[in-house]
């Protein structure tokens, strides 16, 4: 395992070349997603949309290492995700990424400051339970520590997961239809969240989502239809590509 | 991850885990299966205990030393220095005279240190109440028995002239626990002070005289002296070791502990279900963690690890609970049979401990193991796609593995092969039916579901949707079930054999010594009196020398030279019809009217399988001054149990006309008739009558100490039956949630709900019941007759009382564990999901 933050030459953090991905349904072979390429610069903030079925999540979770493709190459942070076994691949995880769901994906079991700690405890990081209050005071948690996940509102429970996720400092963030599960005045209040954390952290952010307003606050809008990106939108300067 | 920061972890999530309540069914299933066990357990060691050292009693020590000659007193130093108490004890024939009347006695002296065991029993008059009396008799004066008195027609107070010396009889001997042997051989007691013997001057060199030394001690100090004074023995010496002990208290005992063993198996039967149910739950629950742990860079072998250490806290934590309550539970139990059992109960062997904690380690991690290891394999992708569930190991390995633990379980604890495999069969007998069942009930139910009222319809179809979950848990019930029938039959089985062997008026009265020309007389005198009488047999003294034409002593092992059918005369008796409770186990019994080429004789089965005889064997015996010889026609099984005349030679009377005879009887007589006796010995001079109420007594108190150990130790079973069920639907309680929850968005009533829980319940508890009675039916047929050696009659009323009672009380449990469904919100619910 590489130890520091290995950047190809072009400057990207994730590089995916012809990827794809297959699924067997008995005898058939499904295409679930045709041959994509997608390479994304540090610090951009890339929103894949796309109607249900498109192949979104499935792309987020090949990008983000949780699956692996039928065919292609996924680079992150230099790291060959295609040619590491699930054990490594969650050693790159670990050291680069962080998660966001729609369904939050707390643990029930835990209070919201356990919550938090938990990525850190398992990175072995110092002072956990310091750096978790810090980054719930961040979001505006700090009067919830000793809350379990069902004694908070949806909004509170995206933000303990929001605090999960940027409290490893992730060099990306994968979010998953982040205001999926949230009212339009709440998921604009958790967009802002995160967008601010993704400023202040410097973090490379990779999302999918339906919400068009929530794509347009990104510097990329990735369109995807039947497994093709269909449509690859800038909205200013340029962080991401296709590849020629 | 590295180890300390994994074990940091495994041990915070364990505490989350616990503060949030996850843990609580799992723990406490393996709580109550521990409590259970060790309870059972240290209760049964314990009492086993106390039964085989009540057993002892009946020999007077732990050890016991016969010879014809004083024993060297360099042994007796030697038991001293091995820790050992020693009593010695000289016993002989002798006359007694009181005035003009002269009797033949059994006299016994005793010293200082006798009685070692249980106590003897006395009173100050003639038939009046007992008093324990833990010494023997002072100098100057004897204890005798009643018949003593009766025959010598003497009361306490008054002397009587043993040898040279008189001796004041001071106390009557109502009980003289190690008194032992035949008794056709009794003739009355009377017992003095060893101090006394010399000058009697009865014993002369050449006298035939039982020297007895009496050893007790621990366990470990008997053994070391058994194994250091066995290379002294010569063939004149016989030691015997406690627990060797007579057949009605060893078949009692055997019993109890072949039934304790049972009861200890079904807690771990039991345990195994509730481990296995909560364990797959566990790691259900489990699923989304362990994905998100993934997501988070968790390896595989750290997430195994997490969760084996998790469980290794929780079987820890687990099972010293339950040891600890099982260690209180059984204090309960004692305290409840304190009137019942010996004052001092022996300390529970720590190894029952261990046993508790191997168990709850091997039956958790054993139970959870194959439900663990797919957490594992969980897909961190399952963040995005919930649907995503990790593949199931094979049913070979999970049903595989669990089966294994189960035999080596119960093979272990139970020291019993056949037992563990009955039970298996009908386990899996359950499992087999259950499956076939509910596929046949849910086939028909399928086909009639539109006849059915609508709720109870949406009960059906509960069980018709998750027909895995329903099969796994109508089998659970099923073997909840079948174990509590199985205890409670095989209780109810062993309980009524054992009235029917000592019922109230079993013969408490034994006559021998009746003249052939007072046969007639002696009948007469009984039924003038209304006393039911046995059947007089004809008796004659004999010894069996020949097998075949070989002589015994070379025809049988060595082991079997100890037999009290070959080392003393026998009594033979001449019948030409079976005796009601004896039963034909091979051969014939002869025709009345036929007149025989040679004597015939049916020999007892016990004894003709130690001593090799078989259909068409010659035997000879020694009657008298004449040997002749008997051809074996059939084998017999004898209720040495009941107390009435029994033989181990029966011969056809037509070929055994040469014998000369007495005749012997025995009945019953009610304690308020018992005066009558004197009148019987004055009118018989000639006969010998021996009470044996005091051993009746003796051996009903330990018959009814077993049984009631055995009631409670069902009880016990019982209760844990009864939470392990409980906790079994608690295992579903949150899908029921969820689906109620839906239910009533959906508009169902609550009483719509209720109903359809009602009949869902009703019905598994109706298939569980029917399933359960078959299994339990067939091991009961089984243990009945290869284990217990009784005799095997289906239980119709079950039939119909076990499959309704099942329904009734499955569906009152699973409603009552479902009332939560009712009781909280469906929003709330919802909100959760």
């Amino acid at each position: 395992m590489k130890n520091e933050l290995e950047m190809d030459p072009n400057n990207f953090i994730l590089d995916a070349v012809a990827v794809e991905k297959t699924v067997l349904l008995g005898s058939d072979v499904l295409q679930i997603l045709e041959p994509i390429n997608l390479s994304i610069k540090v610090g951009a903030s890339v929103a894949i949309t796309g109607a249900s079925g498109s192949g979104k999540s499935t792309l987020l979770g090949l990008l983000a290492g949780l699956d692996q493709p039928t065919q292609g190459s996924i680079k992150l942070a230099g790291h060959e995700l295609t040619a590491l076994n699930e054990d490594e691949r969650a050693q790159v995880r670990a050291r680069y990424v962080g998660f966001v769901f729609q369904s939050f994906q707390l643990m029930h079991n835990l209070t919201a400051l356990e919550n938090v700690m938990l990525p850190l405890e398992l990175l072995g990081r110092d002072n956990p339970e310091k750096k978790a209050k810090l980054m719930l005071e961040r979001v505006g948690l700090d009067h919830r520590l000793k809350h379990y996940p069902k004694q908070l509102s949806g909004g509170e429970q995206q933000r303990v997961a929001l605090a999960r996720a940027f409290v490893t400092e992730p060099a990306l963030l994968f979010a998953d239809e982040p205001t999926g599960n949230l009212d339009s005045h709440t998921g604009e209040r958790i967009a802002d969240l995160l967008f601010q954390l993704n400023e202040e952290r410097k973090t490379t952010l990779v999302l999918v989502t339906h919400d068009h307003s929530l794509a347009a606050r990104c510097k990329i809008e990735v369109i995807m239809d039947g497994g093709v990106i269909v449509s690859h939108v800038e909205q200013n300067d340029s962080a991401a590509g296709l590849p020629a | 991850m590295s180890l300390l920061s994994s074990i940091h972890f495994a041990l915070k999530q364990c505490w989350r885990e616990w503060k949030a309540g996850e843990l609580t069914v799992l723990l406490m299933a393996l709580i109550i299966a521990i409590s259970s066990h060790t309870a059972i357990g240290f209760f049964t060691d314990r009492v086993d205990k106390a039964m085989s050292y009540r057993a002892r009693d009946l020999v007077g020590g732990d050890l016991i030393l016969k010879s014809a000659r004083p024993i060297p007193s360099a042994w007796l130093s030697e038991a001293r220095d091995q820790s050992l108490k020693v009593a010695l004890t000289q016993q002989f024939s002798s006359i007694v005279m009181h005035g003009d009347n002269m009797l033949l006695v059994s006299v016994k002296s005793v010293d200082a240190a006798y009685p070692l065991k249980a106590p003897l029993k006395t009173s100050q008059v003639l038939y009046g109440e007992s008093q324990l009396t833990r010494s023997g008799p002072k100098p100057d004066e004897v204890w005798v028995e009643a018949g003593v008195l009766s025959r010598l027609d003497m009361k306490v107070g008054e002397t009587l002239t043993l040898g040279m010396i008189d001796l004041k009889v001071a106390r009557v001997i109502t009980l003289e626990p190690d008194r032992g042997g035949s008794m056709y051989s009794f003739t009355p007691r009377v017992m003095l002070n060893v101090e006394d013997l010399a000058r009697t001057e009865v014993v002369q060199s050449g006298s035939r005289i039982a020297y007895k030394a009496l050893f007790v001690g621990k366990d470990e100090n008997i053994k070391l002296f058994e194994s250091w004074l066995k290379p002294n023995l010569s063939p004149s010496h016989h030691l015997k070791v406690a627990g060797e002990e007579s057949p009605v208290v060893g078949n009692a005992l055997g019993r109890a502990k072949q039934f304790m063993g049972l009861a200890s198996l079904i807690a771990v039967l039991l345990a195994a279900v509730a481990i296995a149910s909560s364990g797959k739950q566990y790691s259900e629950r489990h699923f989304d963690t362990s994905a998100m742990l993934r997501c988070f860079g968790c390896r595989q072998n750290d997430i195994l690890f997490i969760y084996l250490f998790q469980l290794l806290l929780l079987a820890l934590i687990g099972s010293i609970s339950g040891i600890a309550l099982g260690w209180l539970a059984q204090y309960v139990l004692l305290y409840l049979l304190k009137d019942l059992l010996p004052a001092v109960i022996p300390a529970a062997d720590w190894r029952v401990a261990w046993s508790g904690l191997g168990l709850g380690c091997v039956v958790l991690l054993g139970f959870t193991l194959p439900s663990v290891i797919r957490l594992r394999r969980i897909s961190p992708l399952r963040v995005l796609r919930k649907d995503l569930e990790p593949l199931p190991l094979s049913a070979w390995t999970v049903y595989g593995s669990a089966i294994l633990i189960v035999i080596l379980l119960m093979w272990f604890y139970t020291g019993s092969l056949p037992m563990t495999l009955s039970v298996l069969a009908g386990a899996g007998l359950v499992w087999l039916l259950t499956g076939t069942f509910i596929k046949a009930i849910f086939y028909l139910l399928e086909k009639s579901a539109t006849s059915l009222s609508f709720s109870v319809r949406a009960g059906t179809r509960n069980l018709l949707r998750r027909k895995q979950d329903a099969l796994t848990q109508t089998a659970a019930f099923g073997l909840i079930l079948m174990t509590m029938l199985v205890v409670l039959f095989i209780r109810t089985d062993l309980l009524e054999n054992w009235k029917k062997s000592l019922p109230d008026d079993v013969p408490n009265h034994f006559v021998i010594n009746i003249l052939p020309d007072q046969v007639a007389s002696f009948s007469a005198f009984l039924e003038q009196r209304h006393i039911k009488d046995n059947a007089l047999y004809p008796m004659s003294r004999g010894r069996l020398t020949r097998i075949n034409d070989l002589l015994v002593q070379k025809v049988v092992s060595k082991d079997a030279r100890g037999n009290d059918g070959l080392n003393r005369e026998l009594n033979l008796t001449w019948s030409d019809t079976l005796q009601a409770d004896n039963k034909i186990l091979s051969g014939e019994w002869w025709v009345e009217n036929e007149q025989p080429d040679k004597p015939e004789v049916s020999v007892e089965s016990r004894l003709a399988k130690r001593l090799g005889i078989k259909i068409g064997d010659s035997l000879t015996f020694f009657t008298g001054q004449n040997e002749w010889q008997a051809e074996v026609k059939s084998i017999r099984s004898v209720q040495w149990e009941s107390f009435r005349p029994n033989f181990y030679f029966v011969f056809d009377p037509r070929s055994v006309t040469h014998l000369p005879a007495t005749y012997m009887t025995s009945f019953y007589l009610a304690p308020d008739k018992k005066v009558m006796l004197t009148e019987v010995v004055k009118t018989f001079p000639a006969i010998s009558v021996f009470e044996m109420d005091a051993m009746l007594m003796q051996l009903k108190g330990i018959i009814t100490q077993v049984i009631a150990a055995i009631e409670y130790v069902l009880f016990f079973n019982l209760a844990a039956g009864l939470v392990v069920t409980l906790s079994t639907l608690n295992a579903s309680l949150e899908e029921r949630l969820r689906e109620g929850a839906l239910m009533r968005t959906l508009g169902a009533s609550g009483k719509f709900i209720r109903r359809s829980h009602w009949s869902e319940f009703g019905l598994m508890g109706l298939t569980a019941g029917v399933v359960a009675l078959v299994g339990a039916e067939l091991i009961r047929a089984l243990s009945s007759i290869y284990l217990f050696q009784m005799s095997y009659t289906p239980i119709w009323w079950a039939w119909f009382v076990v499959p309704l009672s099942a329904s009734f009380g499955i569906a009152v449990l699973g409603v009552y564990s479902s009332r939560k469904v009712l009781a909280q919100s469906p929003a709330a619910v919802l909100r959760n999901l």
